[in-house]
């Protein structure tokens, strides 16, 4: 199956090469994946399916453009390409284009990652369903075991494994087998203080393998923390306007690292969307703040060994003892700059800790302010800097909760915000790429009540 | 377009081009129903895009998609089982609905089944609300690439504060076959087109940016020179304008919303909340409120897929129900949920044509369409009159709400301020938010100068996203949480 994918992306990239591109990239993939939902005891929603697609870089007599297709069908692919190539060559050129260095391509074989289990790629349907049932009982259990009047509970199940295979005219040619797993529950209770209102928690887990993913202990583990969550928000209402401490759970973190992540990127650089352009080697955070791109993380959730031109990995210092080390720039971007290259994309995100805390430890630390665990709406200009973001969380004083927040907003700017920054935890959140840890930050602008 | 009356075995594009025949959609349903289920329906779409960026004042990037498959639904009293396939060739269709049939039937756990009779589907026309002149598959890449070149002479040179332009132009073209396990079949050909421009502007090492967008379900002929114009006029002045910004006190005030995006308000406040699969499992903040009063009798809001080239409008909805203009709120008094056939069923009431989905590759959920308040008995200007001090929320974006709580959050890219009853000054990024039921009844008056947005809003839902419209009069509301910026702190 996975030669066959092969053999069709040599196929087009030979089609390319014949209707005139004289540099060509293209990604074929193919995954499989199950999802299904167990609702109030009953079968929810269940899908299952193969997803594929291929998408091929031109590089025309310094033209430019992408192009991609659900439709493998044999005999489609030379009209495919045919098309591809002729809106190509109808653009202008832009002289920065072009495939990467050759010598920015990893040199074999590829490095051990922990990327697929087997036993995960064959478990079968009834696997996922048996799960999801065993998910939802648990979790329905636990929620009516915690007292408030319960509306409904879901538990899930989701499994996913996936191909893909990148090669091009320089000849590079890499593959990436990856699977991935996750269990989790959500369930809503009515507020038992404020009429209508409905409080929910949540919490999912994921791994590579599926043994960390199948035992009771997880599972009992994501019911409870869900439970934790729901009960936590009963009577949620907005906490007083001022500046205050700001602490940041860590799986809500990812948002502010993503806003931050964004704007190092060469795309927000080039297009003069960047607060950080011109700050390479300067400050723009606090001392404790150290942040790596670590692609080489075993069975990482953003784990690779080359980038998505190709471009070898390799784990990268982007932000040290606070200053701006790095950008992240693909072949175009670091032309267009001026800069040598870097790698095209975020991997894994890891912060070194500045304290042995979690976010328990640093909210019995906070003498007044808000513990942020989620975001609602809101935006991050990345031009300037400024942001300001819809929150939810817990209200602090004397390192206790005084009550549940929503409908209050956070705002500022980005450079203030980071060069505030007084704790990182040590407890990075595992589940996602960014693994971001509990983060304090000193004087926020918040609106409330 | 291809609604036409004729029900014989014309299966149209997909017989023409990718062989598949009414014999075939019905020897598939037969197999979606081997297992238990009581309903399937068969869902085909071919999309193709073409997305087109110059960059000041180049055509340097191209992106074309080509986006093909068919879905299976099948559906066992309120269990779904789901599965597509982008192959669309029988033995991999077959094996795609013995899929759906066994998630249905069990979630994927092996049990027996028994048949279920399919009627033969009979093709229904549905509306015809974006007929085309110049249909993008017939539009030449030079027409599109001219579009750009003229907004991008208007954008070049209009003011030397700008260091950078991007505007992108992008259309799409959705072929639609769709036939269920009770005798219907539907035919739609979707356009969707988008022309965007986005600047940055320098002023004493300052900088800012903006964007403006014109989106409909539409041909060639719909960006006509004005309206290029137009917009080349607002990105530049939209982004020029962010310069004079000033800061506004942050906290609850009086917020006067534009008429057009504010529309947005309707769509977190209230809108997420009346899609009945949120309430057929109570998890929505209104689900034991139909009948009740929650706003004042000026308040009227409707959810209408039937506005012709709207972003919003469906022909008929993605399980084939036909499209329809549904009274969510009258009078202030909450009249209707957003249905699809699921949740349709179990109320015991009719769908309301809203089940849409993403693509093939997604069962349909109930959504909004295009949803917008009617208008009221005040002049804008009494409205504004009528504030001592406050917001007028022009452009906005970044909607989001929690259902089960109603709390609600949407973004301010820019605005004025309001002080005792005159825009005194711009303002710029605020995030407001509130409790969706109480922002409701907090609408103290109406304007009469309802305007849909014309920007491209989709609106995105359990990790699927669809094109949707939003409309407003002016507005006031008495107090929202308007968040600051750091100049305010």
């Amino acid at each position: 199956m996975n030669e066959e994918l092969i053999k069709t992306a040599h196929q087009v990239l030979e089609l390319a090469q014949k209707a005139g591109s004289h540099q060509a990239g293209v990604k074929i993939s193919r995954s499989r994946f199950i999802d299904v939902s167990i609702r109030d005891g009953e079968p929810d929603k269940a899908s299952a399916s193969t997803r594929q697609g291929l998408s091929l870089r031109l590089f025309i007599e310094g033209r430019f453009a992408v192009h991609s297709t659900s439709d493998l069908r044999p005999q489609g692919l030379a009209a495919f390409v045919a098309d591809a190539a002729a809106l190509t060559k109808a653009l202008e050129p832009d002289p920065y284009r072009s495939l990467p260095d050759p010598t920015r391509y990893p040199v074999g074989p590829a490095p051990e990652l922990g990327l697929y289990d087997p036993e995960l790629a064959q478990a079968p349907a009834g696997y996922w369903a048996d799960k999801a049932a065993r998910m939802e009982a648990l979790a329905s259990k636990r929620a009516k075991d915690s007292g408030p009047q319960v509306v409904s509970v879901i538990g899930g199940a989701y499994g996913e494994t996936a191909f893909g295979y990148l090669a091009d005219t320089s000849g590079f040619q890499g593959t990436l087998e990856e699977t991935g797993g996750f269990a989790g529950c959500s369930m809503v209770y009515m507020d038992q203080e404020q009429e209508n209102k409905r409080r929910s928690g949540w919490w999912w887990e994921g791994s590579r393998q599926l043994g960390l993913l199948g035992e009771r202990q997880t599972m009992q583990r994501i019911a409870g923390e869900a439970v934790r969550r729901g009960l936590a928000e009963m009577g949620a209402k907005p906490g007083p306007s001022g500046r205050y401490g700001l602490l940041v759970e860590n799986q809500a973190a990812r948002t502010l690292l993503g806003h931050l992540l964004g704007a190092m990127s060469g795309q927000s650089l080039h297009n003069k969307r960047s607060y950080l352009s011109g700050r390479l080697g300067e400050p723009i955070a606090a001392e404790i703040l150290t942040l790596r791109d670590e692609p080489f993380l075993i069975g990482g959730m953003a784990s690779r060994w080359f980038d998505a031109e190709g471009a070898a990995s390799s784990p990268l210092v982007m932000i040290e003892g606070g200053a701006l080390k790095r950008y992240y720039l693909n072949t175009y971007y670091s032309r267009q700059l001026g800069l040598a290259p870097t790698t095209a994309s975020a991997s894994n995100i890891v912060l070194k800790p500045s304290h042995a805390e979690d976010f328990s430890a640093m909210l019995a630390g906070l003498e007044r302010g808000l513990a942020v665990t989620g975001f609602l709406g809101g935006n991050f200009n990345s031009t300037t800097g400024d942001f300001s973001l819809g929150v939810k969380g817990l209200w602090v004083e004397g390192g206790s909760v005084k009550h549940a927040v929503e409908g209050m907003n956070l705002a500022g700017n980005a450079l203030e915000l980071w060069r505030g920054l007084v704790k990182v935890g040590s407890d990075p959140y595992p589940f996602s790429a960014t693994r971001a840890p509990s983060l304090l930050f000193d004087g926020v602008q918040l609106s409330g009540a | 377009m291809q609604n036409s009356a004729d029900s014989t075995a014309d299966h149209g594009y997909f017989e023409k081009y990718h062989g598949v025949i009414g014999r075939d959609l019905a020897r598939l349903m037969s197999e979606a129903l081997s297992r238990g289920g009581d309903f399937c329906d068969l869902f085909f779409q071919e999309i193709k895009g073409i997305w087109i960026v110059m960059e000041d004042g180049v055509v340097n990037r191209a992106y074309t998609v080509v986006h093909l498959g068919m879905g299976v639904r099948v559906l066992r009293g309120q269990q779904s089982g789901y599965a597509f396939s982008q192959v669309l060739e029988m033995p991999a269709m077959l094996e795609t609905a013995r899929t759906a049939a066994s998630l249905a039937a069990a979630g994927g756990r092996d049990t027996g089944g028994k048949g279920l009779e399919v009627r033969p589907p009979k093709l229904k026309p549905g509306l015809d609300l974006y007929p085309c002149q110049s249909p993008w598959a017939e539009v030449a890449v030079e027409e599109r690439l001219k579009l750009l070149r003229g907004l991008g002479e208007q954008v070049a040179g209009a003011d030397p504060r700008m260091i950078k332009t991007l505007l992108q132009f992008h259309d799409s073209w959705a072929h639609i076959m769709l036939a269920t396990s009770e005798g219907v079949l539907r035919q739609d050909q979707r356009p969707r087109a988008s022309l965007v421009a986005s600047c940055v502007a320098e002023e004493g090492g300052r900088r800012e940016s903006n964007y403006v967008d014109v989106t409909a379900r539409s041909g060639l002929e719909f960006f006509s020179e004005p309206m290029v114009a137009d917009l080349a006029r607002q990105a530049v002045e939209r982004t020029t304008r962010l310069f004079e910004a000033r800061p506004v006190g942050a906290g609850e005030m009086p917020v006067v919303l534009a008429p057009g995006s504010a529309g947005i308000l309707l769509h977190e406040a209230i809108g997420h909340g009346l899609e009945a699969d949120f309430n057929r499992r109570r998890v929505s903040t209104y689900a034991d409120r139909m009948g009740d009063r929650i706003a004042n009798e000026q308040v009227t809001i409707v959810d209408d897929g039937t506005i012709p080239h709207s972003h919003g409008a469906i022909n008929f909805d993605d399980e084939g129900a036909d499209s329809q203009r549904t009274v969510l709120v009258e009078k202030g008094v909450l009249k209707s949920f957003l249905h699809d056939r699921l949740s349709a069923a179990w109320y015991k009431s009719a769908s309301t044509g809203s089940g849409r989905r993403q693509s093939y590759e997604y069962a349909p959920l109930p959504r909004m369409r295009a949803t917008f308040m009617e208008p009221g008995p005040y002049e804008p200007e009494e409205i504004i009159g009528s504030v001592q001090k406050g917001i007028y929320a022009g452009q906005l974006t970044n909607g989001q709400v929690n259902i089960g709580a109603g709390d609600f959050s949407f973004y301010v890219k820019s605005g004025w301020a309001i002080e005792h009853g005159k825009l005194t000054h711009p303002v710029k990024d605020l995030n407001l938010i509130g409790s969706g039921p109480q922002a409701l009844s907090r609408i103290t008056m109406v304007g009469d100068d309802l305007a849909l947005a014309q920007g491209g809003f989709m609106c995105g839902k359990l990790g699927q996203t669809v094109p949707v419209s939003q409309g407003l009069p002016t507005t006031l509301v008495s107090s929202l949480n308007v968040g600051g910026t750091r100049s305010q702190a």
